[in-house]
């Protein structure tokens, strides 16, 4: 049991490791149940990838737009944007009952981020883990939400990775896909998947930052704990010797280390578990109550 | 070490909102939506004030029951300008799950009634306007670099005109003409849709006295 976790932990950030692990296989159904080329669950209502006529939006049907009435709100749930709101719902009752296994095991999205990142060279990726992340994560949800009840503007579509990614995993096949980079908010875009993606230390900095269904899960997760019922991961403080081997493999950059004692930010935290893998005392585990 | 982290996080909140709040502003306007039905003859036109290079429209075209077969897709308009078609919806591997139409060159194939609207987008290229007399004139005949900006000319006297006042005339370099986006039945002929788009330009332009072409 010790050499097996020893193995673990010597290939706890090495490609390899992570292209075997059970994670990366999930992702890797998300990519192909959601996005091009293959894309097979948006096919099924006529669309070719999240973003389109709105359908499988996750992300646009949270606006008010000002001047919207009520019945005009309830309409477009139902008639336009009915899968994303099919698939968010489903996200955070998930997450509610069980933790925020979407983000970590399925989103296609950051997944797609996350192992673009594998690939690249750790030398010259860009470390934001100084940066506290909820505070910039909930600053941008809150003009998100806000912006467009009151017409200022929007962030919506203007900025996505929803858009984006889908786009780009097509654009080698497809002129309409790769049309979308020959314009000014492709080429924005796609600049910010790369600073926040793919060269982003653990690949998830867009996730951490900019992501409003993230934000989303993350609050679920927090009322689904306040009351008993989802998941967490957790530390137990007798175990812990303050190693700190948990800090660097966290692709969120969840967990501080502060006089030798652990603290996970629990907002930003993903159940990806590489902290619980490659800790040599088993102090991290994930269950009810985690702190 | 707790009140200064929390200091910091109410700093970054707010750097956060302040950024996301110029961001939100951001709105190239490059591109603009149209909405039409097939058969259903003239649809709201599209209509561009700044002044780019490259404009694009995004059409969503809803297919009623009457319309079966190929449609033709062109440009119409005086001078004729460069432009592209895009299908924005067709997938990389069609698994047969729902119809999708496929555009081959400028004709949309097998059009019939299906679960979405055609979504189609075009690039347009439009000329340049002649500053001074304000005709819209293809780019690499005469021209004259002011400040930021390269200006395009219809004739030697404009250019002449142009470099006796240039303040006068600068920022009068938009876009101006009127195209018609249009959708034909190859099997009839018949004209089933219009999306007109229309380039404003900025700025009134007058034709000065004693101008030639």
């Amino acid at each position: 049991m010790d050499n097996n976790n020893q193995k673990k932990r010597n290939n706890y950030n090495s490609a390899p490791g992570f292209f075997r692990s059970k994670r990366f296989l999930f992702m890797l159904l998300g990519m192909i149940l959601f996005l091009p080329p293959l894309s097979i669950l948006p096919q099924l209502t006529g669309e070719i990838n999240f973003c389109g006529s709105g359908t499988w939006c996750p992300r646009m049907f949270f606006l008010w737009h000002k001047g919207e009435t009520i019945s005009n709100y309830l309409t477009s749930l139902t008639r336009t944007y009915y899968m994303g709101v099919i698939l968010v719902l489903g996200v955070v009752i998930v997450t509610f009952f069980f933790g925020r296994y979407w983000c970590s095991h399925v989103c296609p999205i950051g997944g797609v981020t996350e192992i673009g990142s594998k690939v690249i060279p750790e030398g010259i990726k860009l470390n934001y883990s100084t940066f506290p992340a909820s505070a910039v994560r909930y600053g941008y949800l809150s003009v998100y939400l806000i912006a467009p009840i009151f017409a200022i503007g929007h962030l919506c579509c203007n900025y996505c990775n929803f858009l984006t990614i889908p786009r780009l995993l097509g654009a080698p096949f497809n002129s309409g896909d790769m049309s979308y980079f020959l314009r000014t908010p492709g080429i924005i875009n796609l600049g910010l998947i790369a600073i926040l993606g793919f060269l982003a230390k653990g690949g998830r900095a867009y996730c951490n930052f900019l992501c409003p269904v993230g934000a989303l899960d993350a609050l679920s997760n927090k009322i689904g704990s306040r009351l008993g019922f989802t998941k967490r991961m957790g530390i137990e403080a007798n175990k812990c010797d303050g190693c700190g081997i948990c800090v660097k493999p966290c692709p969120t950059w969840a967990i501080t280390l502060e006089d030798k004692l652990l603290k996970i930010n629990q907002f930003s935290c993903i159940p990806c578990k590489e902290c619980m893998i490659v800790c040599p005392n088993n102090a991290i585990y994930y269950g009810r109550g985690g702190r | 070490m707790g009140k200064l982290s929390r200091f910091r996080k109410i700093a970054f909140f707010i750097g956060a909102v302040a950024i996301s709040l110029i961001a939100s502003h951001y709105n190239f306007r490059d591109m603009a939506k149209a909405k039409g039905e097939l058969g259903g003859g003239k649809a709201k036109p599209v209509i561009f004030h700044s002044g780019l290079t490259k404009y694009n429209v995004l059409a969503k075209i809803a297919v009623p029951p009457s319309i079966n077969g190929d449609i033709k897709v062109e440009l119409r308009g005086n001078p004729e300008i460069p432009c592209r078609l895009y299908n924005y919806r067709s997938p990389v591997i069609d698994l047969g799950l729902s119809h999708f139409y496929r555009l081959d060159g400028d004709i949309l194939k097998d059009v019939k009634p299906g679960k979405k609207p055609i979504s189609l987008r075009i690039f347009l290229y439009p000329p340049a306007v002649d500053p001074v007399c304000g005709m819209p004139y293809e780019k690499g005949f005469l021209s004259k670099r002011h400040g930021w900006k390269t200006y395009y000319f219809c004739s030697k006297d404009c250019l002449d005109e142009f470099n006796r006042a240039p303040e006068r005339y600068r920022g009068r370099d938009g876009l101006k003409g009127e195209y018609v986006w249009v959708f034909n039945s190859v099997k009839t002929g018949d004209e089933l849709l219009e999306i007109p788009i229309i380039f404003k330009g900025k700025g009134e332009v007058t034709m000065p006295e004693g101008h030639v072409h």
